[in-house]
């Protein structure tokens, strides 16, 4: 097993990331709330896109980036992306949940019911299932190399189901009434929105970044597994 | 849906207020299990 | 790979006991869904499109954690890794087991379904086709999730865990498709739904025979 580093290249990046990202997100979050015009048909309950579509945009990032972590992880066998998918996959979480939240909070003034089938909605719903399945595999799996490739299989897996399961969601819905979904915003609306949509990247890739040290320290602090080159001779 | 919504800011301040909660509650845990790593290993 | 399906195979005529508690299993859970929706035969009818498939996606649970019990139990497991047969064989060949399995196991429950919820159709080949392509994408997650947790600690809950959010499209697919056939399809919609189901298979069975190998790694 390769050195399980504990990220000391930059030790103090994280927090930096985390303030920032908090301050921006408390200056978006102003903007958008008391600056920005209210919205033609929605009134004010479209101000809650100013935290529900950057928090979109990073979870879809937060996906992708637990997917390249597994390819990698599969490609190199260095644990130092298993400790990034580790953290992806749980930032993703967090993220996803977030998001369902949101959305519900949004649906209930415009919809008139929590939840509609919203393919979107509904594609966040099945990946938060599928990756709280996979956090739940690695808590069961104790050897740590074969944790680290089943995760990183699993992964792979629910990453190519996502935009799968957007578009079958998409056609099962398009036979009912067409919802108006949370739309694209015109240029009005711009400066809060992309304010936040780096407040939460930044946050997110402090969290990421946080989280991905923690597994690396609690890997170093398992047992040592025998190097993954060697398949057949176990230690 | 057609029409105007008026009022509906308890479900603005509910989103922002999830939104913020969710943060940092997890930035706490997160430093929390980092801290029991750095300390003379728990078992967490 | 055909000396793997034909073990497998045989090895699942030999327990063709559990076939059949399998099929009772599924045959009582469609019971239990006319229960829990009520004696309103509209609705049933309405609905057993979705029942049939529940029904079946509970019953794979039982199945799939099947298929790699025997090894489990003889440890065989790691046995075969010694062989030189390719591990990709050892999959394919499971995995055409358990996809004919599940379509038997489907057929079986169609009648089930066409009494409990008077839901019949005369479109049976139809029927079949969209049961075998639906059991395909379950068949295929579910033999590589089925080997992965056949070895670990729950492995009764971690399998629906990780292959139920998976297999979303196909079970949409697969019911959207029952539910044309035995309802009526005015606006041809079916064919689009079954070239979803086969895409999704094709996908699943070509991604998830090339990951398998490593799933075997030590």
């Amino acid at each position: 097993m390769q050195t399980v580093t504990d990220n000391q290249r930059f030790p103090r990046t994280p927090y930096v990331l985390l303030a920032l990202g908090a301050a921006l997100l408390l200056f978006g979050s102003w903007w958008g709330l008391f600056f920005a015009p209210k919205e033609q048909y929605m009134g004010d309950v479209q101000r809650i896109m100013y935290v529900h579509v950057p928090t979109a945009w990073n979870w879809m990032l937060a996906v992708i980036f637990a997917f390249v972590s597994a390819i990698a992880f599969l490609f190199t066998s260095n644990y130092k992306w298993d400790s990034r998918l580790e953290a992806g996959l749980e930032v993703g979480s967090l993220l996803a949940f977030l998001l369902c939240c949101q959305g519900s909070i949004w649906a209930k003034p415009t919809w008139g019911v929590w939840w509609d089938w919203d393919p979107r909605l509904t594609s966040v719903a099945v990946l938060l299932m599928a990756s709280l399945g996979i956090i739940a595999l690695r808590t069961f799996v104790e050897d740590p190399a074969r944790r680290a490739i089943w995760s990183s299989v699993a992964t792979i897996i629910a990453s190519v189901d996502l935009p799968i399961v957007y578009f079958s969601v998409k056609w099962w819905n398009s036979l009912h009434q067409q919802q108006s979904s949370p739309n694209t915003v015109s240029p009005d609306f711009y400066i809060p929105l992309r304010v936040n949509a780096f407040a939460i990247l930044f946050l997110m890739t402090g969290f990421i970044m946080l989280r991905a040290r923690l597994a690396s320290r609690r890997l170093a602090a398992e047992v040592t597994a025998p190097p993954l080159s060697e398949a057949g001779e176990m230690a | 849906m057609r029409g105007v919504i008026t009022g509906g800011w308890n479900y603005v301040v509910a989103a922002y207020s999830v939104t913020a909660t969710i943060f940092v509650v997890y930035a706490i845990t997160l430093f929390a299990r980092l801290s029991s790593t750095r300390n003379p290993r728990s078992e967490s | 790979m055909i000396a793997a399906l034909r073990k497998e195979l045989l090895l699942q005529w030999r327990s063709r006991a559990q076939f059949f508690s399998v099929f009772i299993f599924g045959a009582t859970a469609l019971l239990l869904f006319s229960f829990g929706v009520g004696p309103n035969s509209e609705v049933l009818r309405q609905f057993s499109a979705g029942f049939l498939w529940l029904g079946l996606l509970l019953s794979s649970t039982l199945t799939l954690a099947e298929s790699f019990h025997a090894e489990m139990e003889n440890r065989a497991l790691e046995g075969l890794l010694i062989l030189p047969a390719d591990p990709r064989a050892l999959y394919y060949g499971k995995t055409l087991a358990n996809w004919i399995q599940l379509t038997l196991l489907g057929s079986a429950l169609v009648p089930v379904m066409v009494i409990l919820y008077d839901a019949g159709t005369t479109r049976l080949l139809s029927l079949l086709a969209i049961i075998a392509l639906g059991s395909a994408g379950l068949a295929a997650p579910g033999t590589l999730y089925a080997a992965m947790t056949s070895q670990v600690r729950a492995k009764q809950t971690l399998l629906p865990l990780l292959l139920f959010p998976l297999i979303v499209p196909a079970l949409l697919a697969s019911v959207k498709a029952t539910s044309l056939v035995i309802l009526g399809d005015p606006m041809q919609t079916l064919r689009s739904w079954i070239s979803l189901l086969a895409a999704f298979d094709a996908i699943y069975w070509s991604l998830c025979g090339l990951l398998y190998p490593r799933v075997l790694e030590d």
